[in-house]
């Protein structure tokens, strides 16, 4: 399975994806902002999205917005510091799959990327 | 009187830094202080917008900012620009898990900021200074609130 990692840290998009070849992802993009995720997601469809949502350009909540309404499929798990209820709830509405909030343990997030990959359907 | 965020950043910057750089850290009455540090230092900022308005400043003494990179990320090298791009983010998540614990819902954070300095301080005259200054097994550094006056 394709992951595309979109985070405006490189510094988080490595750990990430340290993280996830650990899981047996191999097949790893990245995107520095929500515009570089669109093309990205045009180019070559991927089929899980690791979100921030804090990001210059293009937020990631915009993203996913525009994302869903392409009828974007993918499962997609939103990593930010954003733990508001109110931001949770807005992810949960705009299509996000799960919520992992940083910072973060290796195990939380692999225990994440689990549960959404066990979902039956994307949101 | 302290302002609410102060105990939130503290404890804030404990966790987030035992979390992502396994290096334990607590407050300490003689780490350097702003005006304390003359060599090289790096500066994280990120500015809280809305109800809450306020700037976070983190100073790392570069030798601490490059021992706390190696850690979070397990290289031996790092570049200047990741140095800059990892405290960045390590300021971004101890500034909003603060605010996320005060659950502060009318308010924003701006993306992070990395300067790096000399030494100069260049905090407002008028602005309202709150220092705390840690220790930890990465070396010393200081966190600094800024209110408007």
């Amino acid at each position: 399975m394709k992951v595309l990692l979109v985070d405006d840290s490189s510094t988080i998009r490595m750990i990430q994806a340290q993280a996830l070849a650990k899981l047996g992802f191999t097949d790893i993009a990245h995107a520095n902002d929500g515009v570089e995720a669109l093309a990205a997601v045009a180019a070559a469809p991927p089929g899980m999205i690791m979100l921030d949502w804090n990001m210059p350009n293009m937020d990631g909540i915009t993203f996913l917005k525009k994302y869903r309404a392409n009828g974007g499929q993918a499962k997609v798990i939103m990593v930010t510091t954003e733990a508001e209820k109110a931001r949770v709830i807005e992810a949960l509405q705009a299509g996000v799959n799960n919520y992992i909030i940083k910072p973060f343990t290796p195990e939380l997030y692999a225990k994440r990327i689990r549960e959404t990959l066990a979902q039956k359907k994307s949101a | 009187m302290n302002h609410p965020l102060i105990q939130p950043l503290i404890e804030s910057v404990c966790n987030v830094l035992s979390m992502m750089t396994q290096t334990p850290c607590s407050t300490a009455s003689d780490g350097p202080g702003p005006q304390d540090i003359p060599r090289e230092r790096v500066v994280g900022c990120v500015s809280i917008s809305g109800d809450v308005q306020a700037h976070v400043r983190l100073i790392f003494p570069s030798e601490t900012g490059d021992a706390l990179v190696r850690r979070m990320t397990g290289l031996s090298e790092v570049s200047a620009q990741g140095v800059d791009d990892a405290l960045g983010e390590l300021c971004n998540m101890i500034v909003g898990s603060a605010k996320s614990s005060l659950s502060l819902e009318h308010t924003s954070l701006s993306c992070p900021t990395v300067l790096r300095e000399t030494g100069v301080d260049d905090t407002p005259a008028d602005a309202q200074t709150t220092t705390t200054r840690f220790k930890s097994e990465a070396g010393p550094f200081t966190m600094v609130l800024l209110q408007a006056a």
